[in-house]
């Protein structure tokens, strides 16, 4: 085979290569709709009064546009561990994670008022796209102090990442968050992760503008791509 | 005088107790955007000189001249001197004035009419509530009473000097507030009922000398007072322009527009869905029985005991329910007068589709007065059997003191809650929070107190912010989104939301929602480095008064 047919067959393998690996490549940059499952709604709209001493966000008043994420993306979240800072006050810590979002009685996990948190061991360090939780979504009560992090270090103190923080006073000790509070709905809070790598999840809160000052959590749902 | 001493006895008796309701805790409500405009524009008279009219707002400036010997006595040099209860002074001092000036009243409706028509004043809940309020109703209800009582006591002496007082209590109205005319219109038509509804009309000639006296002292005293002591002529054209943008009003839209018996729901305690007991109906039965005399029910008797209380004041010459009094109005005439003109002043109020609460104190005025003379006729014609008597008198005793009672309750313990009646688009506690805030982060700011800060609004209905920010030397205000809105501090209108998320986001934080009524808030936007530094200064305040933040 002279110099000059092998060069051609070269070629010809490159390219041939090249068309396997780029539907191969498109495939793993495929997106899909969130598969996030919404709880039945028990209160139509937001109320139309803003509680003053809140900094809530204006609902839009449509339905939030559902984001793309990576094909396999899954709740990594479900039937996870759960800790909390305090022993609950009513209710399991396994309910944050239990799949039930909907608002019933006995679907929150209550724990004691002023700052507390909810942390999820996911088992394995893992690619996370968004985080999807609700605290309380029987009445459009707004949550106060609402931090979110990830981490891989079970104690938060190496390798945080804050996601969101909407503590503007900085009085959680954990930085000044420019967020803003939200109405709890049945859509629930959604917080991107960018793709961000850790295997835990913790959410902080203090109480709210509901009529105790518990702090509620009926789900955390955290999507991500499996650890492989 | 031996013979007026009970009667000027009891009256300082009853200021006093009209004093004890209303002077203490005087700053227990925050300032109502109408009183903290007034407080604000009377500083503004003041640092340009002089009192300047506007015909389309704000009203006259009496409350202004009556705060300032108050504001003056507590050594105030300034608006961030002041507090709420400062300006509140003035509206004390004619809430008891209104109870004292009743006295004027005396030797017409009767000693017992007339000490039981400064009770009413005195304990009426409305009377109580709105002299705690630094707006110009009570001024008006006030000096009302003064020229109602003033010409009657011309009418009794002939004096031109009354006349001449009446002139200026009625120039204090119109330099209190344009709704004067209502009064006057009133008083004109009641003037006309009574002069065809009354025999001998013509042995009751009116003195047009006095009449034309009273006039020229109304004009100059409120001509005088529009003028900024005649420093601003053109208050005097302005002021009968005035009234086209307040008929404009008086068809009321939106919160100020109300049904016809707005006031009288109020007056009797019908208000559906009120969580709140409320009630000021010992007053309207006892005015339909003053009514009732007035009319003639109890003419003879009424007057006959005005007869018998004659000659209490200086001047003072004897009257006789069949001699109109030196061709002037007599005792029927007054009675028939002020249940009239109490009647068509509550019926206009009451067409007129605007309405705010404070607006009751002109025709109930009237209507206290009108309430004296009924009250003293159930006493009196229960006075036949001496029990009834006695417990005519339990039971006039025991509606006072619960008018008192409500009185108390509305003034100290329901002062800003919308369940009260006399409580309307109320300045929230939640409000005193803008100046707490603008002062916590000029405390951080170089420029202090020189911080600029701007108001943005989509119209001229911000207040009571400027009162809160009156400690602030560089403070704008905008109707509309100005294209640089950027500033250390913002106030803002929740609709600005969108458009100063889009400019603002990335240098200023969202600081939150504070209350100004029910309903309405203002959205506050720090810039971020401002903020950080009083964040900063919080949390070293946090660690030196031992506490460790929060963390869990």
């Amino acid at each position: 085979m002279s110099n000059r047919t092998q060069c051609r067959w070269s070629i010809l393998t490159g390219v041939a290569l090249l068309a396997l690996a780029v539907p191969a490549l498109s495939q793993d940059a495929e997106t899909v709709p969130l598969p996030l499952k919404l709880p039945r709604p028990v209160f139509a709209g937001t109320p139309k009064d803003i509680p003053p001493g809140t900094t809530v966000e204006k609902p839009s008043g449509k339905p939030r546009p559902i984001p793309q994420v990576p094909k396999g993306t899954v709740n990594l979240a479900l039937k996870k561990k759960v800790t909390a800072s305090k022993a609950p006050f009513s209710g399991e810590l396994q309910l944050v994670t239990d799949g039930n979002k909907e608002a019933q009685e006995g679907t929150a996990l209550e724990l004691p008022p002023r700052l507390q948190w909810v942390q999820i061991d996911l088992g394995a360090e893992c690619e996370l796209h968004y985080i999807v939780f609700w605290h309380f979504h029987m009445e459009p009560v707004v949550y106060h102090d609402v931090v979110v992090q990830v981490s891989s270090d079970p104690d938060f103190i190496e390798g945080v990442t804050t996601l969101f923080n909407n503590d503007q006073d900085n009085s959680a000790g954990l930085g000044i968050g420019k967020d803003r509070e939200y109405f709890e709905t049945s859509e629930g809070k959604l917080v991107a992760a960018k793709g961000i790598k850790a295997r835990y999840v913790r959410l902080y809160s203090r109480g709210s503008t509901y009529n105790d000052p518990l702090n509620r959590y009926t789900e955390v749902e955290v999507y991500g791509l499996p650890a492989k | 005088m031996k013979r007026r001493a009970p009667t000027i006895g009891a009256l300082a008796v009853l200021c006093v107790l009209a004093l004890a309701l209303r002077l203490p805790d005087l700053g227990n409500r925050p300032f109502h955007a109408d009183e903290s405009v007034h407080a604000v524009k009377l500083w503004e008279a003041r640092q340009r000189g002089g009192y300047i009219y506007n015909p389309d707002e704000f009203h006259g400036p009496t409350l202004y001249y009556a705060a300032a010997p108050f504001l003056a006595a507590l050594g105030r040099k300034s608006i961030g001197d002041t507090v709420e209860a400062d300006y509140r002074l003035a509206a004390v001092a004619v809430g008891v004035l209104l109870v004292a000036l009743m006295g004027l009243l005396s030797d017409g409706l009767g000693r017992r009419a007339t000490l039981v028509a400064a009770a009413l004043a005195a304990v009426s809940p409305a009377m109580v509530f709105y002299s705690r309020y630094f707006i110009q109703e009570m001024l008006l209800a006030c000096f009302s009473v003064g020229a109602l009582g003033a010409w009657w006591r011309h009418a009794r002496s002939g004096h031109p000097g009354w006349a001449a007082l009446a002139g200026a209590f009625l120039g204090l109205m119109f330099a209190s507030k344009e709704t004067a005319s209502v009064t006057l219109a009133a008083w004109l038509a009641a003037w006309g009922v009574a002069w065809f509804l009354l025999p001998r009309r013509p042995r009751d000639p009116i003195r047009w000398r006095d009449v034309v006296l009273a006039a020229s002292v109304a004009a100059l005293v409120a001509a005088f007072l529009l003028t900024g002591f005649g420093r601003n002529l053109g208050a005097i054209p302005d002021y009968f322009r005035s009234y086209a943008p307040w008929f404009g009003r008086a068809h009321g839209t939106g919160m100020h527009r109300h049904g016809w018996d707005y006031y009288l729901r109020i007056l009797v305690g019908l208000r559906a869905g009120s969580p709140m007991a409320w009630s000021e109906a010992l007053i309207p039965p006892l005015a339909l029985a003053g009514l009732w005399v007035a009319v003639g029910g109890c003419r003879r008797r009424a007057e006959a005991a005005a007869a018998a209380s004659t000659s209490e004041f200086a001047g003072a010459r004897p009257v006789s329910a069949d001699r109109p009094y030196g061709g002037l109005p007599g005792v029927r005439e007054l009675h028939l007068r002020v249940a009239v003109s109490a009647l068509i002043l509550l019926a206009i109020y009451s067409v007129v589709p605007y309405k705010t609460p404070w607006c009751i104190l002109s025709p109930l005025a009237g209507l206290i007065i009108l309430a004296g003379l009924g009250a003293d006729a159930i006493v009196d014609r229960a006075g036949r059997r001496r029990w009834l008597a006695w417990t005519a008198a339990a039971v006039l005793a025991l509606g006072m003191a619960a008018l008192g009672r409500q009185a108390y309750a509305d003034a100290y313990r329901h002062q800003t809650d919308p369940a009260n009646p006399y409580v309307y688009a109320q300045t929230v506690h939640d409000a005193e929070d803008i100046q707490r805030r603008a002062e916590a982060l000029a405390s951080v700011h170089p420029d202090g107190y020189g911080m600029v800060i701007k108001v943005l609004w989509t119209d001229d209905y911000y207040w009571p912010i400027p009162w809160y920010l009156r400690r602030f030397q560089n403070v704008g205000y905008w109707t509309s989104m100005p294209d640089d809105p950027d500033a250390p501090l913002i106030f803002a209108e929740p609709s600005y939301d969108e458009a100063l998320t889009a400019k603002l986001d990335p240098t200023h934080i969202m600081n939150g929602y504070i209350g100004l009524r029910p309903r309405v808030v203002t959205m506050v936007w720090v810039k971020m480095d401002l903020w950080t530094r009083y964040v900063e200064r919080l949390q070293r305040e946090r660690q030196e008064s031992g506490e460790s933040g929060e963390k869990p």
